[in-house]
C-alpha cells in the first residue's frame, strides 16, 4: 500500500475515533459543566437576594408579606430564576438537586436550591431554582446530527488529506519513476528531483551518491577489460603474424612448416578463449548495444544454414518444426545468433552418427520457447546443474572444448531477459531451452 | 603504392612491414602519433593503416588529420579494443575498413586490394582462373558466360584463395576468414576440407582444376604459373 493512502486510512481513523468520543462523552460533559456552572450561580443569587429584599423592600416589611399570603413565588426578581418563600417545619442544612418546575405552565427541569432561614423565631424555607432545559437540548440536537457532522468531517478531511499527502509525497513519487527508468546503473538520470522537503532531498541526493559510485565501478571493470584485451590480444597479434610470415617465406623444411601450422591452431584456441571470456564480460557489463529487431526463426534458419557444412561428418540431418515466429526488439542480432550458433554446434559435437536436431518453436501462456534437442551422448544428472558455469567440461566424446560455449549462451540469453534450461538422458540426448518471456 | 603503417607495438609493425613489402607495397612506419601526425602531411600515403590504441594520441584524431592532409589516402583502423562503438565512429569518420587484432596478414592484405577495387572504380573486377571468370563484386564464378552454383562460403574460400594466389592459404587462415568474428570458428575440424571437395566437384565438372592444390599437411593454393 502506498505511504500516503496508509497516511490518510491512519487520519481518518483516528478522526472518526475522535468524534465517536466525543459524541459518546460531550452530553455528559456538557450538561455537568451546565448544572455546575448554574449551581454556583444559585449559591450567588441567594446572597444577592437576600441584599435585595433588604435594600428594597426591608426584610420586616417583605416578611409580613409571607405571614399574610403565607407563600411567595416570583419569577422577576432575577431573570431566568425563579424563586418562592414559604414557612418550614423543621430547618435543613442548603442543598441543590434536579427537580421539574411547573414555569408559567410549562414543566421545565431545574437546579433548585432550598435554604431554610429563621426570621423571629420561625423557620422559612427560600427555594431559588433556575432552568437546565438548555443543555439537555443541546445534547438531543447533538444525538440527532452526531451521526451526519462525524461522516460530513470525516468524508472532508479525508479527501483534503488525501490531496495534501498526494501533494506532499509528489517528490517521493517522482524519485520512485526515476528509479523505475533505471534499468542500468549506467542509465540513472541524475536531474536532481524538485523538493523543499529535507528528507526526500537527502534521499534523492544519497541515490545519486550511490550511483555515481556504482557507475565509477563499472567503469573501472570495462577500462580494465578494455586493458585486459588490449595487452592480450597485441601479443597475440604480433605471434600470428610471425608464424605468417615465416610461412609466406617458403624456406622452411616440411617439419618447420607442420610445427607452424600446429602454433596456428594453438594460437587460433587462445584467440578463441580470450574473445569468448572478453565478449561474457563485455555482455555482464552491458557494453553491447541492443539496438536491432529480429525474427527468431530467421536467425534459427541463418543458423541451421550455417551449419550444414558441419553435419556431413558424422551423417547428421537437422530440421526446424514448423512453428509460432517470435520478434525480438530490441535485441543484438548477432549475439542471438551466436547463442543459437552455440546450442547447435553442440548439439552436432556431441551427436552420434547418423543422428539428428530437432530445432522447435512454441509458444505458452508466459514465454515464447526455443528448444533444441539432439539424439547425442547426453550429460549425466549430476553433471546437468553445472554445465552452464565457466570452465567446466565434461568431454567424454573426445570433442574439443574450451567449456565457455554454455556460459556465453546463459550470459546472452540473459542479457535479453530469457532464461535457458537442460534435460538430458545419458544416451539418449540433451535438450536445451531458451525462453523470452512474453510482456 | 605507399602505406604508412601507425603501430606504437614494434615487432608488430615489423611483421605487417615485411609482408606488405614482400606484396610490392612501399612501406613507412610511425610508431608515435606524433610521429604519424608529421608523416601524413608531408608524404601522399595510398593507406594508412592505423592502429587506435595509441598511448600518446588520440587514434581517432589522427584519422581526422590524415583526412584532412590527404582526401584519397585508404584508411583501415586497427584496434584490439573489442568496442563496436570505436568501429562506427571511425568508419563515420571516413576509414575505409576496420580490422580487430589479432589479424591474419592475409585477411589485410585483401581487404587493401578489395578497396584498391572500390576506389580506383575499377568495373573488370572479374579474374581470369583458368578457364573460369571470378567475378569479385556480383560473387559468381562463371565459365564461358554460364553461372555455377556455389554456397557463400564456398565462394568466400575460392575468392580468398584468388586474392591471395601463388601463396599457400593455411586451413586455420581459411577458417577465421569464413567464420569472421571468430567465435563461431571450429579449428578442430575438417570444414575446410569439406567445402574444398565441393567447390572441386562443382567446378571441374566444367574444366580442369589443376590450378588449386593441396598442399600436404598445411592447405590450398592457387597455382597460376602452370
Amino acid at each position: 500500500m502506498k505511504l500516503y493512502y496508509k497516511l490518510a486510512l491512519i487520519n481518518s481513523v483516528t478522526r472518526i475515533l475522535i468524534v465517536a468520543a466525543f459524541l459518546v462523552f460531550a452530553p455528559g460533559v456538557i450538561y455537568k459543566a451546565a448544572v455546575t456552572q448554574v449551581d454556583s450561580n444559585l449559591v450567588k443569587k441567594k446572597t444577592k437576594f437576600f441584599d435585595y429584599i433588604v435594600a428594597r423592600i426591608g426584610m420586616n416589611e417583605f416578611m409580613s408579606k409571607i405571614a399574610a399570603d403565607s407563600t411567595y413565588s416570583d419569577y422577576t426578581i432575577f431573570k431566568e430564576n425563579y424563586i418562592s418563600v414559604e414557612p418550614d417545619k423543621e430547618f435543613r442544612e442548603d442543598t441543590i438537586f434536579t427537580s421539574p418546575r411547573d414555569i408559567e405552565g410549562d414543566i421545565v427541569q431545574c437546579r433548585v436550591l432550598q435554604h431554610c432561614f429563621y426570621h423571629n423565631g420561625d423557620i422559612f424555607l427560600l427555594e431559588i431554582g433556575e432552568s437546565v432545559q438548555y443543555a439537555r437540548d443541546i445534547n438531543s440536537i447533538l444525538k440527532r446530527m452526531g451521526l451526519y457532522i462525524m461522516l460530513a468531517v470525516i468524508i472532508i478531511t479525508a479527501i483534503l488529506d488525501l490531496g495534501i499527502t498526494q501533494y506532499l509525497f509528489y517528490p517521493l513519487r517522482k524519485l520512485e519513476s526515476k528509479l523505475a527508468a533505471t534499468r542500468h546503473p549506467e542509465k540513472f538520470n541524475f536531474q536532481p528531483i524538485a523538493t523543499t522537503t529535507s528528507d526526500f532531498r537527502y534521499l534523492d541526493n544519497t541515490i545519486s551518491d550511490m550511483m555515481i559510485k556504482i557507475q565509477d565501478a563499472f567503469n573501472i571493470e570495462k577500462e580494465f577489460i578494455a586493458n585486459v584485451s588490449h595487452e592480450l590480444l597485441t601479443p597475440i597479434s604480433i605471434l600470428q603474424t610471425r608464424l605468417e610470415n615465416m610461412l609466406a617465406k617458403g624456406n622452411l623444411d616440411d617439419e618447420a612448416q607442420m610445427k607452424i601450422i600446429e602454433s596456428q591452431h594453438t594460437l587460433g584456441r587462445l584467440k578463441q578463449i580470450i574473445r569468448s571470456l572478453l565478449l561474457i564480460s563485455q555482455i555482464e557489463n552491458n557494453q553491447p548495444p541492443k539496438e536491432d529487431t529480429a525474427h527468431v526463426r530467421e536467425i534459427l534458419n541463418e543458423v541451421t544454414e550455417e551449419i550444414e557444412d558441419r553435419l556431413i561428418e558424422k551423417n547428421l540431418t537437422v530440421s526446424l518444426a514448423p512453428g509460432p515466429d517470435y520478434i525480438l526488439s530490441p535485441c543484438n542480432r548477432s549475439l542471438l545468433f551466436t547463442m543459437f550458433f552455440n546450442l547447435v554446434n553442440n548439439a552436432v559435437k556431441y551427436n552420434k552418427p547418423n543422428g539428428s536436431i530437432l530445432i522447435e518453436t512454441n509458444r505458452t501462456a508466459s514465454a515464447y520457447e526455443v528448444s533444441i534437442q539432439d539424439t547425442g551422448i547426453g550429460i549425466a544428472p549430476e553433471n546437468l546443474r553445472s554445465i552452464f558455469h565457466r570452465f567446466k567440461k565434461f568431454n567424454a566424446s573426445g570433442e574439443e572444448s574450451y567449456g565457455l560455449g554454455l556460459p556465453m549462451v546463459k550470459t546472452i540469453a540473459e542479457f535479453h531477459g530469457a532464461e535457458v534450461s537442460a534435460e538430458s538422458e545419458p544416451g539418449k540426448g540433451s535438450k536445451f531451452t531458451v525462453s523470452f518471456h512474453l510482456n | 603504392m605507399n602505406v604508412l603503417i601507425v603501430e606504437d607495438e614494434k615487432s608488430l609493425a615489423k611483421e605487417m612491414a615485411t609482408f606488405l613489402k614482400d606484396e610490392g607495397y612501399v612501406c613507412d612506419v610511425a610508431h608515435t602519433g606524433k610521429e604519424a601526425s608529421e608523416k601524413v602531411f608531408v608524404n601522399p600515403y595510398d593507406f594508412m593503416l592505423l592502429d587506435l590504441g595509441l598511448p600518446d594520441y588520440e587514434g581517432l584524431d589522427l584519422l581526422k588529420e590524415a583526412k584532412e592532409a590527404n582526401q584519397e589516402a585508404a584508411v583501415i583502423i586497427l584496434t584490439a579494443r573489442g568496442s563496436t562503438g570505436d568501429k562506427v565512429k571511425g568508419l563515420d569518420m571516413g576509414a575505409d575498413d576496420y580490422l580487430a587484432k589479432p589479424f591474419s596478414l592475409l585477411e589485410l592484405s585483401s581487404r587493401m586490394q578489395a578497396i584498391v577495387r572500390r576506389k580506383h572504380g575499377i568495373k573488370k573486377s572479374v579474374t581470369e582462373i583458368g578457364d573460369f571468370q571470378i567475378d569479385l563484386t556480383n560473387r559468381s564464378v562463371l565459365f564461358k558466360n554460364q553461372i555455377i552454383g556455389l554456397t557463400k562460403k564456398e565462394f568466400d574460400i575460392l575468392q580468398y584463395l584468388v586474392i591471395n594466389k601463388s601463396r599457400v592459404v593455411t586451413r586455420v587462415q581459411l577458417t577465421e576468414h569464413i567464420w569472421e568474428n571468430g567465435l563461431e570458428a571450429d579449428y578442430d575440424s575438417n570444414y575446410v576440407d569439406v567445402h574444398i571437395k565441393n567447390l572441386r566437384k562443382k567446378m571441374s565438372q566444367f574444366a580442369s582444376m589443376d590450378w588449386l592444390e593441396t598442399v600436404r599437411g598445411i592447405g590450398y593454393r592457387v597455382n597460376l604459373s602452370q
